[in-house]
């Protein structure tokens, strides 16, 4: 058999092309190697290539083999997962919005009324598009992401500028804001996997990147520095920083790496630290203040903390089935976009409300443990910053529905309504579902 | 003297994941190694090794990435902490399985 018959026999048997890619490139550097031995022990080339094709073996049996094992797998649980949310968001934001008229005090009834007649066909429509893109990511080679990420992160620079000067609105930056801080975990992923095997300096150069968005962020503030998107974004960056050492992808662990990962702390520590010696300038040291106020068990005083005492005096207010009512003190339009889960447990009761936090729970659940065993370090690491990502945009959303964590915009996937909102997060699902699916079919390459 | 194909299919798994203990290795370098320390007795085969590889790979034994240092692209394997945790397992119950063969092997009043 020659080398060419071997090769187009094995790869025959193999069904998946990203497979059959890889395969064929390990293959055909065994028989080089194993030739090239053959020549030195003095056979002419010829003979030598063929002796190594035959030393491979049966290339149908060795095919089949491998079709056994390198095939795209559909991540079932995480879809259906996915898909219950989706349905149970639309139908409950439906419902919710139908008798939103009967009664309700709105703060902006004009805006109310303009909306009505659109927002399910809105609501419908965004999903579906995440819904599209969710699939197309599913078929998404990941790698191509750290191949430019470099200039992915270039670009993202250019979009902190390029806010500053050219988004006039407060309400349009703010979301423009939100979203931005919202993707950095991404791309700091990206990066970690970029700078991998080079150990401390690697992490430096990471935090280095990292530093210098917030300066570039400090420098071209537009018209909000820092929001509760940026806290979030520190803490998934943290988190994953951290993961990736104990992952090992700067070189075997040992205390100098996790030292050197701790650097990323410094500058919200220095700031606590700061505040607790009196050295921070009054405002800020008055929005601090506020800010854990937000988090306490008592019930801060203020009118600045009137929404967050109304959402907790309305716990024990919920019915177990049931209840048909909605808040009033919240405008009808943060009803469905940052406080779908108040208005689930208004509307619909605790049981509902519960079997809706147990399903976001089993979705964060099977995406980290996805993300997590995946053997691309690639994919473990993008996959875990999108379902850390998640799991903590998740848990920040319920605690300010009950009242614990102060008033700012926090999109989750599936319960938020607006279009922007819709994708991105469909991108971060997509992502979660793209590394499962792709698990035995795509490898690390060299970059 | 050749070795029965059955006898050898069945600890090949933790002689592959033992030589990755030892260091990264890819495919050709493994079947090298193998042949060197068994004094030529295992002499596998490229078409057996790679399935197994990446069977192994699947099971979150071994990862596996590429290197350019040597001038060509070359997929090395990693042994990874689950697949540590394998050959210490494995190693105990080849070494059970050993004593218990060479136990009924050497029985003195086994002889007809």
């Amino acid at each position: 058999m020659t080398y060419e018959e071997y090769m187009r026999t094995l790869e025959e048997q193999v069904v998946n092309k990203r497979a059959k890619h890889f395969i064929r490139q390990e293959f055909e550097n065994h028989i080089e190697e194993q030739a090239m031995y053959y020549e030195t022990e003095g056979m002419d080339k010829e003979s030598a290539l063929k002796e190594a094709v035959r030393q491979m073996g049966d290339p149908v049996k060795t095919g089949q083999e491998l079709n056994k094992i390198h095939r795209p797998k559909f991540p079932v649980c995480l879809f259906a997962l996915a898909f219950t949310l989706t349905i149970s968001g639309i139908c409950m934001q439906g419902i919710i919005f139908s008798h939103g008229k009967t009664g309700q005090n709105f703060i902006n009834a004009h805006d109310t009324w303009i909306l009505l007649p659109n927002y399910l066909i809105n609501t419908i429509l965004y999903n579906s598009l995440g819904l599209i893109l969710i699939i197309g990511i599913l078929y998404f080679n990941y790698n191509y992401f750290v191949k430019y990420i470099l200039g992915l992160y270039g670009m993202y620079l250019c979009a902190i500028i390029a806010g500053h000067y050219l988004i006039r609105s407060y309400g349009i930056y703010w979301t423009y804001n939100y979203f931005l801080w919202m993707v950095y975990p991404l791309l700091f992923a990206g990066l970690l996997y970029r700078f991998r095997n080079r150990g401390i300096k690697g992490i430096f150069l990471c935090e280095c990147l990292t530093l210098l968005v917030f300066f570039v962020k400090i420098m071209f503030p537009g018209m909000a520095v820092f929001s509760g998107a940026t806290m979030e974004s520190w803490l998934v960056i943290t988190i994953i920083l951290f993961l990736a050492v104990y992952k090992e992808i700067f070189g075997t662990k040992n205390v100098k790496l996790f030292a050197a990962a701790s650097l990323i702390v410094i500058p919200p520590v220095s700031f606590f630290l700061l505040s607790l010696l009196g050295k921070f300038p009054v405002y800020y040291m008055k929005r601090l203040t506020a800010l854990l106020s937000f988090f306490s068990s008592a019930n801060p005083e203020g009118e600045a903390f009137y929404l967050i005492n109304h959402l907790r005096e309305n716990i024990s207010q919920y019915a177990f089935i049931g209840g048909h009512t909605l808040p009033d003190y919240i405008n009808f339009t943060e009803l469905y976009s940052n406080y779908m889960v108040t208005s689930v447990f208004s509307w619909f009761g605790i049981i509902p409300g519960l079997i809706i936090l147990t399903l976001f729970a089993l979705f964060c659940f099977h995406a980290l443990r996805t993300s997590l065993r995946q053997n691309n370090r690639l994919g473990m690491m993008l996959g875990s910053a999108c379902s850390i990502s998640i799991l903590v945009r998740i848990l920040a959303y319920v605690l300010s529905n009950f009242g614990f964590g102060p008033y700012t915009t926090i999109s989750i996937p599936f319960f938020t309504y607006g279009l922007l909102s819709s994708l991105i997060n469909a991108v971060f699902v997509g992502i979660i579902m793209c590394v499962y699916r792709n698990s035995s079919i795509l490898k690390e390459e060299c970059f | 003297m050749a070795i029965d194909k059955n006898l050898v299919q069945g600890s090949m798994g933790l002689m592959i994941l033992r030589l990755l203990e030892e260091k990264d290795m890819y495919g050709y370098q493994m079947i090298e190694t193998l042949r060197s320390k068994s004094n030529n007795v295992f002499e596998l085969k490229a078409g057996t090794l790679y399935p197994l590889l990446h069977t192994l790979e699947n099971k979150g034994y071994l990862t596996a990435y590429e290197d350019t240092s040597s001038g060509k692209i070359r997929k090395y394997y990693h042994l990874t902490p689950s697949g540590k945790k394998q050959v210490k397992e494995k190693k105990q119950e080849w070494e059970l399985y050993q004593t218990a063969v060479t136990n009924v092997l050497n029985f003195a009043g086994g002889g007809i």
